[in-house]
């Protein structure tokens, strides 16, 4: 609609902020996870050779473990997650009054809006060794500090996420379900667990799988929940990169880490979309 | 009657009941589980003991949240997290709105193209960009620490605040800005006249978004701070780590109160915008 | 006056417009008729400007527009769904053509009352459109484009939005104000009531083409092929060979089905062998007495009535032809003389009202 020189000067400072703010940064980490680190220095030397040994680096076990801790957690937390979410979703679309049915999704949308060292914090005074459950686990002769513990309060941070993120984004696909095809099902004889089994089900895959993506990646990515939470004790790739900054100033190890976090975060994306278009390419032809 | 109906059996039934007693189950449960920490942290931001006490606190007081009010440390995060997300965010919105109003002028091929470019950022961990940043500026001489948060912060807000024009731009419907040109109002006038004040509302409810996303963030802060410059986050983070006590606790209430009324004007605007017939989603 | 000159308009494979030319004079109402894709909408476009031909020419008063912008050219739009601006009163909405076609500020306001004084709408000129109801927000719409004075206006499917009372309300409404104002006006409609109410020339377009001009009553009497005979009104269809000249007459002929049935129509010049479509309109068959004997120019049919609708006004009868095939008659819903179903009946249809079409492919190739 309008002359290209002036589309282009709309262009320009969303082009040069993403130059220098994501290009040239990225740039910059996969140039720095390529040159050899000389410990007691901050970063490598402008002129450091090039390596491949900070990512050979991150094939030993001591970083392996961080790599599936991260991932067992990420993904044990997001199917329960989803398992609470999902009858959340359903009975808010369909029990709840519209005036509950409001009230219920301005809850959601304020508590994913809550910041999130509120509810890390909330989660730390609640469940960690200063709480009020931290006597009831004296009692069954379970430390707070047991490692298993504090995977599993490290869960219950993640979940103070993940239920809302995954609750919306179901309700979203659930409020787009035919309940006339249940009663179909239903008229038909099937009782109502069946019929939610042959129709509910099936048709919300696609929002499940939605909210599978968006609360794997947050998963993945977390950076305060198992920073606080995990007490040093349960860490994950995000606390890793961290504290290769802040303590030991090996930039080109932390920068061959977050490159790997990145591909686990693509090819979860890259994964779960081929899911969907399949599933949608499946459904389109039959 | 019962002829064509195949007679149902009663475990059927029972498993039908069972079923919607688990899920009515898992809402409750799923309610407290959400509400019941942000309960303990209220209840304990009024404890009247000067120490972390185990539950219920015998009586109440506002020593905590006076503590925070008057907390060198953490009120000059607030001050500093208050003047990065404000700069990052005025300066997010006005090259997202022009960024948006690029990527709606040229092919629907490219538009396409780009806007997955621009949004990119969002599927980066924030750590990542934290560190890519802390990495690039440091190697180009940026030190300062207010300007490294504003950089931050600003390629954590762009693509919300792109997204959300974008948004609200497809929002205004085409037969207006037809109707408008037909009426002898060329390009420039159509888009000041009618595209801008009916895509306003969407643009301004996307900028508060992305300044409550701005207002929140730790992990990209985390490594752009310095001696003086941290926000808020930052600073409690730092304190939960140091020395666990309530001033968070008060803190956090504060923070509860402010997100509510975030909600509430992100509502209000969403309200008025449905007088326009037009949605917003910036999620 | 608007002239279109041969334009085309493609949009990827498809053709929307195909060499489309049309005049229309200074003060006359016309009609773009068809189903949805038949390219009137994109007609409508490429007058209005938002489109710009691929080839071919628009001329607007005399002036060659093809290649201006739509804020160049003077023309009035009336969308489907108003198209009014949300955020402004219904007097800035009226205003807001005087103020960018550079009309005397000072003489704004009273022009903009004097337009909606002619649609009718005198005090609600501080509303917002969202206050008002669907057919106040099209007057509305029909005074912010008529305000300017527009050489051309156009409408598209300006009712459709409407319920079917208010419909046929506001169509003589925007007729007459048209009419008053004495605009050039094209309407844009897959309704051919809508068209034919309001337009005194009709040009039918199918798959990007103009398959027939004329008033309302040449389409619909004489359609000049089978698809705009077929998508007007309805009607009776057969299909006939020509049995050679004469018959009696030179005026007349007859045409034999593949039933073996014998029609006599007016005389369409063909060949002897010649196969043609041949229908009839509902409401011109006549139920007439058994046992009638046919005048020359007469065709009895005889059948049985399958199915009896009063449907207020008129009366739809389904006969079931000995043959198998069915015959709808239309008659006035008057009181006497319902057939009752099962009965036989003998229809009569006059020479004149058959209409007699070559065979699309078959009779004009060789």
């Amino acid at each position: 609609m309008m002359k290209p020189s002036r589309s282009g000067m709309l262009a320009l400072p969303g082009a040069a902020l993403y130059a220098a703010l994501f290009l040239l940064p990225m740039v910059a980490l996969g140039i720095e996870s390529l040159r050899l680190f000389t410990p007691g220095r901050v970063g490598a030397a402008p002129d450091a050779p090039f390596t491949l040994l900070n990512y050979a680096e991150l094939l030993e076990p001591g970083f392996r473990r961080f790599f599936f801790t991260t991932l067992r957690v990420s993904f044990v937390t997001t199917v329960v997650g989803l398992a609470i979410a999902f009858p959340l979703a359903y009975r808010i679309v369909r029990s709840f009054s519209s005036r509950w049915r409001a009230i219920a999704i301005g809850g959601l949308v304020t508590f994913i809006f809550l910041s999130a060292v509120v509810k890390t914090y909330a989660v730390e005074l609640s469940l960690g060794s200063v709480g009020p459950v931290a006597p009831l686990l004296r009692a069954v002769g379970l430390s707070a500090n047991n490692s298993t513990y504090i995977e599993f309060v490290v869960g219950a941070g993640l979940l103070q996420f993940i239920i809302p993120i995954a609750a919306l984004t179901l309700i979203g696909s659930i409020q787009n379900l035919d309940p006339r095809l249940v009663e179909a099902a239903q008229s038909l004889g099937a009782p109502t667990w069946k019929s939610h089994l042959s129709t509910t089900l099936p048709l919300s895959v696609q929002g499940l799988l939605a909210a599978f993506l968006l609360s794997f990646t947050f998963a993945i990515s977390a950076f305060v929940v198992p920073m606080i939470l995990g007490k040093g004790r349960v860490q994950f790739l995000s606390n890793m990169i961290y504290n290769r900054f802040s303590e030991v100033a090996n930039y080109p190890s932390g920068a061959a880490i977050s490159l790997v976090t990145l591909v686990v975060c693509f090819a979860t994306i890259y994964l779960v979309t081929r899911l969907v278009t399949a599933r949608a390419q499946a459904r389109g032809e039959g | 009657m019962s002829a064509g109906l195949s007679p149902s059996r009663p475990w059927r039934r029972r498993l039908d009941g069972m079923l919607s007693g688990i899920s009515g189950a898992v809402v409750v449960l799923a309610f407290l589980f959400l509400l019941v920490p942000l309960g303990i942290t209220g209840l304990m931001a009024f404890d009247s003991r000067s120490y972390l006490g185990p539950l219920p606190p015998p009586s109440f007081s506002l020593q905590w949240f006076e503590r925070f009010l008057s907390d060198p440390y953490l009120m000059q995060g607030l001050r500093t997290s208050l003047m990065v997300s404000t700069t990052a965010v005025l300066i997010a919105a006005a090259a997202g709105v022009a960024t948006a109003l690029f990527l709606n002028r040229v092919s629907p091929r490219w538009s396409e193209l780009l806007t997955a470019f621009f949004v990119s950022p969002l599927i980066v961990p924030p750590v990542v960009i934290g560190f890519a940043l802390l990495l690039f500026l440091s190697q180009v001489g940026i030190v300062e620490g207010f300007v490294r948060l504003v950089c931050g912060h600003l390629i954590l807000t762009i693509p919300y605040t792109i997204r959300a024009t974008l948004a609200s731009l497809a929002g205004v419907d085409r037969t207006l800005l037809e109707a408008a040109s037909s009426l002898g109002a060329n390009e420039r006038r159509v888009f000041w006249e009618i595209t801008f004040p009916l895509a306003r509302t969407g643009i301004v409810a996307g900028a508060i978004f992305a300044f409550a996303i701005s207002m929140d963030d730790v992990a990209v802060s985390m490594f752009l701070t310095d001696a003086t410059s941290y926000t808020l986050p930052v600073a409690l983070v730092s304190n939960m780590r140091a020395n666990f006590d309530l001033t968070i606790a008060a803190a956090s209430m504060l923070l509860v109160l402010f997100t509510i009324l975030l909600i509430v004007v992100l509502d209000r605007l969403v309200g008025v915008d449905r007088v326009m017939g037009q949605g917003l989603h910036p999620a | 006056m608007l002239e279109v000159r041969n334009v085309t308009k493609h949009f990827g494979a498809t053709v929307a417009a195909d060499a489309v030319s049309f005049t229309v004079a200074q003060g006359e109402i016309v009609s773009l008729l068809g189903p949805s894709g038949c390219g009137k909408t994109t007609t409508l476009r490429l007058i209005a400007g938002f489109e710009r031909p691929d080839s071919g020419e628009i001329r607007i008063g005399g002036r060659d527009v093809t290649g201006t912008r739509p804020y160049e050219r003077n023309v009035g739009l009336l969308f489907q769904h108003y198209a009014l601006f949300p955020h402004m009163t219904v007097r800035d909405n009226v205003a807001y053509g005087l103020r960018h076609r550079g009309w005397p500020k000072a003489e704004i306001p009273d022009r903009v009352s004097a337009m909606l004084g002619l649609v009718k709408l005198q005090g609600l000129d501080a509303r917002l459109p969202a206050k008002l109801s669907g057919g106040q927000q099209q007057r509305v719409a029909l005074a912010r484009a008529l305000a300017t004075e527009p050489a051309v206006v156009l409408l598209d499917e300006p009712l459709s939005a409407l319920d079917a009372k208010l419909r046929h309300e506001l169509r003589v409404e925007i007729k007459e104000i048209l009419r008053s104002v004495g605009s050039t006006t094209i309407i844009v409609t897959h309704d051919q009531e809508e068209a034919m109410g309001m337009a005194a020339r009709i040009i039918v377009m199918e798959k990007g083409r103009i398959r027939q001009v004329g008033s309302p009553d040449d389409i619909y009497w004489r359609p000049g092929n089978r698809f705009v005979a077929g998508f007007v009104g309805r009607s009776n269809w057969f299909v006939g060979r020509a049995a050679g000249a004469g018959g009696g007459s030179p005026t007349l002929s007859t045409l034999t089905t593949e039933d073996g049935f014998e029609l006599r129509v007016a005389a369409p010049n063909g060949r002897a062998g010649a196969i043609y479509d041949v229908g009839i309109r509902p409401e011109r068959l006549e139920i007439v007495s058994p046992g009638a004997a046919p005048a020359a120019d007469e065709t009895l049919i005889v059948g049985t009535v399958l199915d009896v609708s009063p449907l207020g006004a008129e009366r739809h009868i389904v006969l079931r032809l000995p043959a198998g095939g069915q015959l709808t008659v239309i008659q006035p819903n008057r009181a006497a003389a319902a057939p009752g179903t099962g009965e036989t009946v003998t229809v009569r249809a006059r020479a004149a009202d058959w209409m007699v079409l070559p065979r699309e492919g078959e009779s004009s190739g060789v």
